[in-house]
């Protein structure tokens, strides 16, 4: 048996994965708000630590989100350094926003990729100001739920009454049940595309794109008979990263939510697509968010998206789930989907510029086009 | 940048010098070095340093030179979780007291690491959680490995517990000089600046922490450097 180096085992036992490149940014962007803060003796320095050598983790743990709220006053003169997120929110925020966006930033995206996996989202979705159902301008809700690649989407009537429920679950298919033709019909290769393929793919690095920026993220109508997956409800938590960490957002301040207090991510002026994002201060995740959408004089749309992340318990698996009512009648997908479409009016057409002008702004404007 | 040697450095030994040399052949740092930050001559930081007086904006330089070195210490301490934000205040509080770096003191390396070391000490109950997860965890099999090299680390893996446990036990400060030199890679006389203790000190705690952890080994040690990928070994194995 060769010897044992203790110093080696130990790095081995206790060597963890080199830092992500997410991890390198934020670091580099808290240091880069000082250094820049530094170099410009009008700004307002943040203030020194102080000794915390008595305090508790949980202590210092809420210490350093407040000192990262207040740290970084100055960074009007960015140094050469200064990392992608910096350089794509700080343009147009205020000068002590931009460390707190990055954290945020970082701690909403961290929050998203943990619970994408594990927890189920559920979404009570309403629509404002916008012809949804029957032709008429109105206030319709719809009830979401995804987990991974599954979801569920049911859409009520003004009254309350559900319309149509409609899914992509466990065995790869599509179902769609119609309460008021009272039919349902089910079919392999509708629903979702796994991969969730952008059909606008954003440039490097910014892979935000018009779908994963416009409500179409809560879509309405059958977003299970498009073949735009990635705006599918399925991907909810992966838009949300994908607009967060794109630094499309900035912190916009603290709120109550429905008795959360929340942190609140404002998409910047002069964006085509305005989402607003308030996620807790304790889970970093999404508790509500509101989407804006105006294709230039036509009426804009407004939707509202409460969330609940839910553990993945059998009960609540089960609402990932679309149940066939008895006596439902057994149709064909087109037979189901057709009455369906027919209510709903046609989406506006996209003014002359979109969807090549998205809503990733850089330093100058939308620099991340196509 | 890499200006001549100047008064005031008082390492690059044999070895130092044969890494910077390496390092400018080769830039990436060898995976076995720890820390990339090493793929520099141990000079250019401590002019860099001195430059960012004057320009704020090349204490980035450090940060590049240095941040793997330093996250990896503190994220192996402590976890990935407490690491970015330890890791930026420890290059933070770095730039705001680099005007009392004392060159004739040592290189920025022990410096920083001093710095991570001490926030690191405000948080020894979160590193006593990661210990006692990592206890928990399972150990995943190293496929690629020669074959005594993993009967030796599979026969340490099977004391992971107890050596988790003999590293909780240890004092702080024993603690402190063992992981400089196992994780961050210093020398004796580097941990000795680092601490700000003597390299005295440095050797007799090392020992004692040492002597611990060999005891939950529990395998005769032959000549062991404690730097196995050569660098700066004779430091290491006084």
């Amino acid at each position: 048996m060769p010897a044992i180096d203790d110093l080696e085992v130990i790095r081995e036992l206790l060597a963890g994965k080199p830092p992500s490149q997410d991890v390198n940014d934020y670091v580099k962007s808290r240091l880069t708000a000082v250094i820049a803060a530094d170099s410009d003796p009008g700004a307002v320095r943040s203030p020194r630590r102080e000794p915390r050598s008595h305090r508790t983790v949980a202590e210092a743990a809420r210490r350093r989100r407040r000192l990262a709220w207040r740290s970084a006053a100055g960074v009007a003169a960015l140094a050469a350094a200064a990392v992608a997120v910096v350089a794509v929110v700080a343009p147009v925020a205020r000068r002590d926003d931009v460390d707190t966006t990055a954290y945020v930033v970082k701690r909403v995206s961290h929050a998203l990729s943990a619970a994408e996996p594990g927890e189920i989202a559920q979404m009570t979705v309403t629509t404002r100001g916008a012809a949804i159902y029957g032709g008429k301008t109105t206030t319709t809700t719809a009830e979401e739920w995804s987990n991974g690649n599954q979801w569920r989407l049911v859409t009520y009537s003004p009254d309350g009454r559900p319309l149509y429920d409609e899914g992509f679950g466990t065995s790869s298919l599509y179902t769609l049940v119609s309460y008021q033709a009272r039919t349902w019909a089910r079919q392999h290769g509708l629903g979702f595309g796994p991969s969730g393929v952008s059909v606008l793919p954003g440039p490097p690095g910014c892979q935000l794109t018009p779908a994963a920026a416009s409500p179409l993220l809560f879509a309405y109508g059958l977003p299970g008979t498009r073949s735009a997956s990635s705006s599918l409800p399925s991907t909810v938590a992966r838009d949300l990263r994908t607009a967060v960490s794109c630094g499309a957002l900035v912190d916009a301040g603290r709120q109550r939510v429905d008795g959360t207090e929340a942190i609140e991510l404002k998409s910047r002026p002069g964006s085509p697509v305005s989402k607003t994002v308030w996620v807790s201060q304790s889970t970093y995740l999404p508790v509500r968010v509101v989407v804006r959408l105006s294709f230039g004089k036509l009426p804009g749309r407004e939707q509202t998206a409460d969330f609940t992340w839910l553990p993945q318990t059998a009960q609540n698996l089960a609402k990932l789930t679309v149940p066939i009512p008895a006596g439902f009648r057994h149709v064909p997908v087109s037979s189901a989907v057709l009455p369906i479409l027919q209510q709903l009016p046609a989406l506006p057409t996209m003014p002359t510029g979109w969807p090549n002008k998205v809503t990733c702004l850089g330093p100058d404007g939308p620099t991340c086009t196509k | 940048m890499s200006g001549p040697a100047q008064p005031g450095w008082q390492r690059a030994g044999l070895a130092d010098a044969l890494g910077a040399l390496g390092a400018l052949v080769s830039p990436a740092a060898g995976p076995g070095a720890p820390g990339g930050e090493q793929a520099d001559p141990v000079s250019d930081d401590t002019t860099v340093l001195a430059e960012s007086l004057r320009q704020p904006e090349r204490f980035g330089r450090i940060y590049d030179l240095h941040f793997p070195g330093i996250y990896g210490y503190i994220a192996s301490r402590l976890g990935p979780d407490d690491a970015d934000d330890l890791t930026a205040e420890t290059f933070i509080d770095a730039f705001r007291r680099r005007a009392s770096f004392d060159p004739a003191r040592g290189s920025v390396r022990p410096w920083l690491f001093g710095i991570a070391t001490r926030l690191v000490a405000q948080h020894r109950r979160a590193e006593a959680r990661r210990y006692r997860a990592l206890a928990r965890t399972p150990v995943e099999p190293d496929p690629g490995g020669h074959d005594e090299r993993v009967a030796a680390r599979v026969s340490a893996q099977a004391r992971r517990e107890p050596l988790l446990r003999a590293l909780a036990e240890l004092s702080d400060d024993d603690r402190d000089v063992l992981l400089l030199i196992a994780l961050g890679g210093l020398s004796y006389e580097e941990v000795a600046t680092a601490l700000s203790i003597p390299p005295g000190t440095v050797a007799s705690r090392l020992s004692r922490a040492r002597r611990k952890v060999r005891g939950v080994l529990d395998t005769p040690q032959t000549g062991q450097t404690g730097r196995p990928n050569g660098h700066g070994a004779s430091h290491a194995s006084h």
